[in-house]
């Protein structure tokens, strides 16, 4: 072999090494390493949460928690997925309840965790919890952790006062109360649509009434004999559309932003805002006083449970294939335990566990919410979470086409329809 | 060259690198593309098989991918205008002797360098309704009935992404006619100055026929590189509203990516290759007819 | 002489109406950068109310915050390292590829229309398996992730322009080294590549900034901020202050001033070189 050749051979071993060394991962420490992947948790969660893993170290000396954290966006896409398929998968995972976790089951990563909820540990947690948690065939498999009512319609409670108006409880208290919020030049309903997913959870809640949570599963889950356009829907966006004609939604719902659809709230230039259960950690304190959380009106004709709502239960799930079951259990356990839920609670966590009910310290909203909570008996979920994303999808263009309005919700939703036809037809396991 | 078998075994291992890392990186996914297209496959259950169904969904159930070629269509027309048009005038003008043109051709060159990335975000500014350049500007000059959200109305939001890119890349095809533009004799001009012709006769009389081939590669560049664009949808609209700046590229890779359909966008992605391939094919036949 | 004295006469006026029509028009296209400049150091009432005014106070504060918040320092960082190892490669490569097929004619045909298909093909149709294979090589979120994906896609052009370079030029230099006894990589090495300086500025130059500037492949094999470069980089921080205007324009500045400054200094290069790839 030439000089030539030799160098020309070590200069490609070079690359091969530096290639592999670029992938590789440092010296493996002794003692026990539990990867948690997860989602930022919030300004004001932050420190509670490594807190309370800290604690978990503390109690199991030689077992150390490495949390991954993605942003929600990539998390949901492609970065969990990329964990679990790349080599480096996690222990234990941050999921959202619904779609994905049977998704992850079904894939075989998860953990059956059905035989750490006997009913007693059950009991410790809302009832509405558990429909998120479940995979295909019943098994529990998402260890609860946050109870999330994906909308609720948030009022200003001074502006609605000044304005001589009680909290609607019908549609058409609704109604009115938006046509004299608009004569006093207030926006009615804040809605920022630009991202689709604040309308569409807004439309969804309503659409979940009018179908009950029984025929909307089964109509987002694509079920034969269902149709996107199903009268159930269509009256639903009706009502959205009537809004939108009364002028009782803000200027081109679909250019704004969540962000900014909040901030006409916090600056009390909108009476209500249909929103998540989040707006309260968010809100700064002395704001938050004057919010008021309320369970969407009566609506005229709807056969559902009036106590319907739309909610989520977000937590944790194990992979099927850790070496270290055990510690995850433990660590999950600990986590989900009385007092450090507690904890969280004080910081503007929502959980799913009923001993950390927020006390009579925390804001009105807050105890609001948890009526809420305990009120309900149908929860269903957000389509984004909830179902097939590209089913989920069609549905949010048609809300958009409606709250923007540039269609009729019967045109809108056969165009949804046409475009998960697909879908539909596409051969299933 | 004469070479020995062992010279030219070491000449060839100069070239291995390069194609190693070529196979690996384009042709290899290229096939692999196509191979996924025939599966259904959301990257963590078992892959399965779907035969064309993919196809069969792309060309005949999927209203927004079909769309979306006519988005893309529209915005290949308004930058084939902007952007050519702009150098041919340009050339024309260079024709001209239009002083300082190299200093012009620099200045309108530059906006290449910024990434499609900071241009987006600029002109998201630029186009917001409340505060930004655009409806400010109309309104000092009294014009304030036509401001609109540019962006966030469905009839607008092409347009305007269309005009973005012509802003960015109307000193690329203006350099490109600038350097065709030396090929022309000067004492052909000349000739025709002094025989009275004016710039405008000399120009589709002697500059354009001699331009021809350039003009050719210019539409050739812009068309299919038009059918290629992504970033600067992708920052400035996202394919909203509703769909109207949705292009090919874009859609195949929120189905790919944000929606797991991975077979599916494969699918996407390959008929949007097949399409430009055609495209660039039938351009140089007709080029090639015209030699 | 009379008429030669007219024709001059309206040819000058021609001429000045020339200049101010494309004077103007220049100064519209630079409007937006303009704004964008003066607005970096200038605070959004200021900016709203007067878009060009000249600043009263310069706000360098808002750049050292876009520095800052945005970590645009690590992303460039990122971005600087990913540029300079892909130009290195597509350089040494790209050389490498077309010196034997511009000199030894081995499959030439057919391996230089292999390279073509990379110029056709969209790269964004064959990110699907790029992705899969660069998770399978635990490659994801690294630098390679960028560099090897890079190198490969702009080898196409690399070859073709080495190969055109080297197809013109003379043997001689390299017929006298071998008359010498030089052994055949030396040659390429020591002969060969320096000549073809003109070509390698112009590869080196395009090829850098496609790359700093690319974002489609770093939106989708790169996520964490030990690897995310700066386009990535700027266009979330845009989001996440997407009503602050002159914090976002001083980020902007930031990204685009360094190009537009190291584009005064190659201008000719990048000009030249962009209408040869065409022709």
């Amino acid at each position: 072999m030439g000089a030539r050749r030799r160098s020309a051979l070590a200069r490609i071993l070079i690359l091969v090494a530096a290639v592999w060394l670029a992938g590789c991962r440092g010296p493996q420490s002794s003692g026990i390493v539990l990867r948690l992947a997860s989602t930022p948790p919030g300004e004001q969660m932050r420190e509670p949460f490594h807190a309370a893993l800290h604690r978990f170290e503390q109690d199991h000396p030689g077992v150390r928690v490495d949390v991954i954290e993605m942003d929600d966006d990539v998390y949901q896409q492609m970065g969990l997925l990329t964990l679990f398929v790349g080599g480096t998968p996690p222990d234990v995972y941050f999921q959202w309840g619904g779609h994905l976790v049977r998704k992850y089951a079904a894939a075989g990563y998860a953990l059956d965790l059905t035989d750490e909820f006997p009913p007693e540990e059950r009991a410790r947690f809302y009832p509405s919890t558990w429909a998120s948690c479940r995979g295909e065939s019943g098994q529990i498999y998402l260890w609860p952790d946050s109870a999330s009512i994906t909308t609720v319609l948030w009022y200003r409670k001074s502006v609605l006062r000044e304005a001589g108006i009680a909290p609607p409880a019908t549609w058409t208290d609704l109604l009115s109360a938006c046509d004299r919020l608009r004569s006093r030049g207030l926006v009615p309903i804040a809605v920022g649509n630009r991202e689709l997913w604040a309308g569409g959870n807004f439309a969804a809640a309503v659409m979940a009434k009018y179908a009950g949570v029984e025929r909307y599963n089964r109509i987002l889950s694509l079920e034969p004999g269902t149709r996107l356009d199903d009268p159930a829907f269509v009256q639903a966006l009706s009502l959205l559309d009537e809004l939108r004609a009364r002028g009782a939604l803000n200027q081109g719902v679909n250019g704004v932003g969540t962000d900014e659809a909040r901030s006409l709230f916090a600056q009390g230039r909108a009476a209500m805002h249909p929103i998540g259960d989040w707006l309260v950690s968010e809100a700064k304190s002395s704001e938050v006083a004057d919010y008021g959380a309320m369970p969407l009106p009566v609506m005229p004709g709807a056969p559902g449970d009036p106590h319907t709502l739309l909610a989520l239960t977000t937590g944790y799930m194990i992979n099927r294939s850790t070496p270290h079951p055990q510690e995850c259990r433990a660590l999950l356990r600990h986590l989900m335990s009385d007092p450090v839920q507690q904890n969280w609670a004080r910081n503007g966590h929502l959980s799913a566990v009923r001993a950390a009910a927020p006390g009579a310290e925390a804001p009105e909203a807050q105890r609001q919410l948890l009526h809420l909570l305990e009120q309900s008996r149908a929860t269903a979920i957000a389509p984004d979470v909830g179902f097939d994303q590209e089913v989920s999808d069609a549905l949010l263009d048609a809300i958009s086409l409606v709250l923007g309005g540039r269609s009729t919700p019967a045109a809108a939703l056969a165009a949804a329809d046409r475009q998960v036809r697909a879908l539909r037809e596409a051969p299933r396991r | 060259m004469k070479l020995s078998r062992g010279e030219r075994r070491q000449l060839l291992l100069l070239g291995a690198p390069a194609l190693v890392l070529y196979l690996a990186f384009v042709i290899g996914p290229i096939l692999g593309a196509g191979a996924l297209s025939l599966f259904r496959w959301d990257g963590i259950s078992a892959p399965m098989w779907l035969g064309l169904a993919n196809y069969q969904r792309a060309l005949f159930g999927d209203p927004v991918f079909a769309n979306s070629f006519q988005n893309n269509a529209i915005y290949v027309l308004i930058t084939v205008v902007v952007e050519v048009g702009f150098g041919l005038v340009f050339a024309g003008l260079l024709q001209a002797r239009l002083p300082l043109g190299g200093l012009w051709r620099a200045l309108f060159f530059s906006p290449m360098v910024l990434s499609l990335v900071v241009v987006g975000v600029l002109f998201s500014f630029v186009f917001n309704p409340d505060a930004g350049l655009l409806n400010l500007l109309l309104r000092q000059a009294g014009l304030a009935s036509w401001t609109r959200s540019w962006l966030g109305d469905d009839r607008t939001a092409l347009v305007a992404v269309s005009l973005v890119s012509g802003w960015r890349y109307a000193g690329f095809y203006m350099a490109l006619f600038a350097a065709g533009l030396k090929r022309i004799p000067a004492e052909v001009l000349e000739a025709g100055r002094l025989d009275g012709a004016g710039e405008w006769r000399l120009f589709h009389r002697v500059t354009l026929p001699i331009l021809a081939p350039v003009t050719a590669i210019a539409l050739l560049l812009c068309i299919t590189g038009g059918f290629q664009a992504f970033d600067l949808f992708f920052v400035m609209t996202n394919g909203g509203p509703y769909h109207s700046t949705e292009i090919p590229s874009l859609w195949m890779v929120k189905k790919a990516f944000n929606r797991q359909s991975l077979g599916y966008g494969s699918s996407l992605g390959a008929l949007l290759t097949l399409f430009v391939a055609c495209l660039g094919w039938l351009q140089l036949r007709l080029q090639r007819r015209d030699d | 002489m009379g008429v030669r004295a007219r024709h001059k006469g309206r040819s000058t006026l021609g001429k000045a109406v020339l200049v101010f029509t494309i004077a103007g028009v220049a100064l519209a296209m630079a409007a937006p950068l303009v704004w964008m400049l003066l607005g970096s150091v200038r605070t959004d009432s200021e900016i709203i109310t007067a878009p060009f005014a000249w600043p009263a106070v310069w706000h360098w504060d808002q750049w050292q915050r876009a520095w800052n918040d945005g970590n645009l320092g690590q992303y460039g960082w990122n971005s600087l390292a990913v540029t300079l190892l892909t130009v290195a490669g597509v350089v040494l490569f790209g050389a490498g590829a077309a010196y034997p097929l511009a000199r030894c004619e081995l499959a030439t045909p057919r391996l230089l229309a292999v390279y073509l298909l990379g110029l056709i093909v969209p790269s964004q149709a064959a990110v699907v398996p790029m992705f899969l294979l660069l998770r399978t090589l635990h490659l994801l979120d690294t630098w390679w992730a960028l560099v090897l994906p890079y190198i490969a896609w702009n080898l196409p052009f690399a070859v073709l322009v080495y190969y055109g370079f080297f197809r013109s030029q003379s043997r001689e230099p390299e017929e006298a080294a071998r008359l010498d006894g030089c052994e055949v990589l030396t040659l390429f090495t020591r002969v060969a590549l320096p000549l073809a300086a003109p070509a390698t500025g112009v590869v080196a130059v395009i090829t850098a900034l496609g790359t700093w500037n690319e974002f489609l492949f770093a939106l989708l094999f790169v996520h964490s901020d030990s690897a995310k470069t700066l386009p990535l980089g700027l266009l979330a921080f845009s989001s996440a202050h997407m009503s602050d205007y002159g914090l976002t324009f001083a980020a902007l500045a930031l990204m685009s001033l360094p190009l537009l400054l190291l584009y005064v200094l190659v201008q000719r290069t990048l000009i030249e070189g962009s209408a040869a790839v065409a022709a």
